[in-house]
């Protein structure tokens, strides 16, 4: 059963197409990894999940409910279900509140909290009970994420969305806080929409992962499998320039705009006429491994990328 | 070979309420010309404020000391401000992590390149716009007279890196200081901003002082590397010895607890704890709180530097070894 349905997902800020038609689904206890660099639309498409920005288009179903129509109390209601932890542990934290009115908040809002709760849920994501009482300020960079984390568990929501959750953090550090999501996903079968910009990442916790560049979804398929065998020549470009990488592919070029074909056109390699004429629609390689590409890279090119 | 960077013994302390913040304490490393050398360690370890140190960026009431602090065999400290102006961005210079703070807004970037070749190198307009542009386009900008015209707004994040390279390199420096050079950028344009750096080194034969958190950037480009934790270097090696055989158990911890592509996926390795404060320093070992193989002596004595690792472990090593034959 899925819970989480995007369909043909669009948002602009303005005239500009920030998402353009990106369609996935997360079924519940699923980890779904979304990759990009910046202005690949993957945070717009995260906030827009969870209303945080009106889309302009398109359709996200949480539970079978299309959330773009909630309104008033069914919006609160849905907020509950639906968490998010920010990249920037510094800034996500009201510096004025204790870490028990920080994390107890979203519970207060259900009256549902007792001190043993707090202790225990601070224990579950690796802090004491005696911080209860302290402020952001005296807490660590991983503290300070550990404490956004249980914030966003609080009110035991179905799905967590975490948007560059451990981009900001010492690589040391960023283990640690890896390790906890995973485990908390695994023990608490947690639904996890994890973005970054970092595959390595994504793949230590996700077991799909979507690849989005300028806007749109350009490969989605089995974390390990888009890894190892990206199919999409933006993709394996991804791949290859992730440092210490042993692969190489062609350089690509310099980016420019394109207007009706397929965004990585200007950059790719292997484009061809109809690259840039019509937008290559998502097609199933294998199995629930698709790319929108008219030239994947083919097992042979794979082996020596 | 004569170093052309020698930094012997160097320590920086910040006033703090009555007392210092030592933020770096005894860091001894050298840099041979035309060789890449790392700093890399996390937030706090002091690489940066190092770096600080070694362009004269560092004002009192900070205190700067060191046993030797050699440029081209030239003693830096207690340079006039003069004799450092010559000096920096000229055979001395450095390349910054945010290209958009490290470029003048309000200027177009033709005249923010040709500035050093007119002030350094003497050329008039006219000659010094001429060799603006071959270094434009000699770090891959396409339309050179276009971005010599242009303002830094109008360029992307790689573009505007491979200005701030230009602008750095374009008085063929003896060497250059670049602190987390492509840590703004997606990582397809860091890699074409590392396959620059390393070519241009070919062609100009500057040594690269590289400054970095990132162990995979270092893999990529640097020939030898200091891992730097809590103020001082723990381990020094080249940069196959590091990553085939760490021997800190530091710079062990931190190799393993990055993600890679080519390494089964499984739990993370991490290291337990964090970083001490510099508010509150340790007696022995900074790195013993976290350390899984801890002796009696580090919680009490500094580790000595034993073949470029400073871990008590190695001296270990060795006197088991000398009592064994």
């Amino acid at each position: 059963m899925n819970l989480l349905e995007v369909k043909d997902l669009s948002v602009s800020y303005g005239k500009f197409r920030a998402v353009d038609q990106v369609s996935f689904t997360l079924a519940g206890g699923q980890t779904l990894g979304l990759v990009g660099e910046s202005g690949s639309g993957k945070s717009t498409t995260a906030r827009a999940i969870l209303r945080l920005v009106e889309p302009a288009g398109g359709q996200i179903l949480f539970g079978g409910q299309d959330v773009i129509q909630l309104r008033g109390a069914d919006l609160q209601k849905f907020r509950r279900r639906a968490q998010m932890v920010f990249q920037d542990p510094y800034s996500s934290l009201n510096p004025r509140r204790t870490v028990a009115q920080t994390v107890l908040e979203p519970r207060q809002v259900n009256a549902l909290a007792t001190q043993g709760w707090l202790d225990r849920l601070l224990q579950r994501v690796g802090l004491l009970a005696e911080h209860a009482n302290r402020f952001p300020h005296q807490f660590s960079g991983g503290q300070r994420q550990r404490i956004a984390i249980a914030r966003a568990l609080a009110s035991e929501p179905d799905l967590v969305v975490a948007d560059e959750a451990v981009s900001a953090l010492d690589v040391s550090i960023q283990a640690q806080v890896l390790n906890l999501l995973a485990d908390l996903q695994r023990d608490l079968n947690l639904t996890i929409l994890f973005i970054s910009h970092d595959l390595a990442v994504i793949r230590q916790i996700c077991s799909r992962v979507a690849v989005m560049y300028l806007g749109q979804m350009v490969e989605l398929g089995p974390a390990e499998e888009v890894c190892q065998r990206p199919r999409h020549p933006y993709t394996a470009n991804l791949v290859s320039s992730i440092p210490g990488s042993s692969r190489t592919v062609p350089l690509i070029r310099a980016e420019q705009k394109t207007s009706g074909g397929c965004v990585f056109a200007p950059r790719c390699w292997k484009a061809q006429s109809v690259c840039w004429q019509q937008r290559p629609p998502m097609q199933e390689l294998e199995s629930s491994h698709e790319v929108a590409c008219y030239y994947p890279l083919t097992v042979e090119e794979v082996v020596t990328v | 070979m004569e170093p052309v960077l020698l930094v012997d013994n160097l320590s920086v302390a910040f006033p703090y309420r009555k007392t210092w913040l030592e933020a770096v304490r005894g860091v001894s490393f050298q840099l041979l010309p035309g060789e890449t050398m790392a700093l890399v360690g996390e937030s706090g370890s002091g690489k940066s404020v190092t770096s600080s140190a070694v362009m004269g960026l560092i004002d009192p009431p900070a205190r700067v000391q060191a046993d030797r602090l050699l440029f081209e065999g030239k003693p830096l400290l207690r340079q006039s401000e003069t004799e450092w102006r010559k000096l920096r961005g000229h055979k001395l210079s450095m390349i910054f992590q945010d290209p958009l703070t490290a470029l003048n807004p309000v200027l177009k970037i033709g005249e923010q390149v040709m500035e050093p070749l007119q002030i350094h190198e003497g050329k008039d307009p006219t000659s010094a716009r001429l060799e603006a542009l071959a270094w434009l386009s000699r770090v891959g900008l396409n339309q050179p007279d276009r971005v010599f015209d242009s303002y830094p707004h109008q360029l992307s994040g790689g573009m505007r890196q491979r200005v701030v390279i230009a602008m750095a390199l374009c008085c063929r420096p003896s060497v250059v200081i670049a602190d987390e050079p492509t840590t703004a950028l997606d990582v397809t344009v860091q890699a074409q901003i590392l396959r620059l750096l390393r070519s241009l080194q070919d062609e100009v034969g500057m040594a690269v002082l590289l400054i970095t958190h990132d162990l995979g950037v270092v893999e990529e480009v640097a020939h030898r590397v200091a891992v730097c934790y809590n103020g001082q270097v723990v381990e020094t090696a080249t940069c196959e010895e590091l990553f085939s055989n760490p021997r800190h158990p530091y710079t062990r911890g931190l190799l393993d607890s990055i993600p890679r592509l080519d390494r089964p996926i499984g739990k993370l390795p991490s290291i337990p704890g964090t970083p001490p404060s510099l508010h509150e320093p340790l007696p022995g070992c900074p790195f013993q709180p976290r350390c899984g193989q801890r002796l009696d002596r580090c919680a009490s004595q500094p580790a000595p530097m034993l073949e470029g690792v400073r871990c008590w472990l190695i001296e270990k090593e060795a006197a088991l070894e000398s009592a064994g034959g």
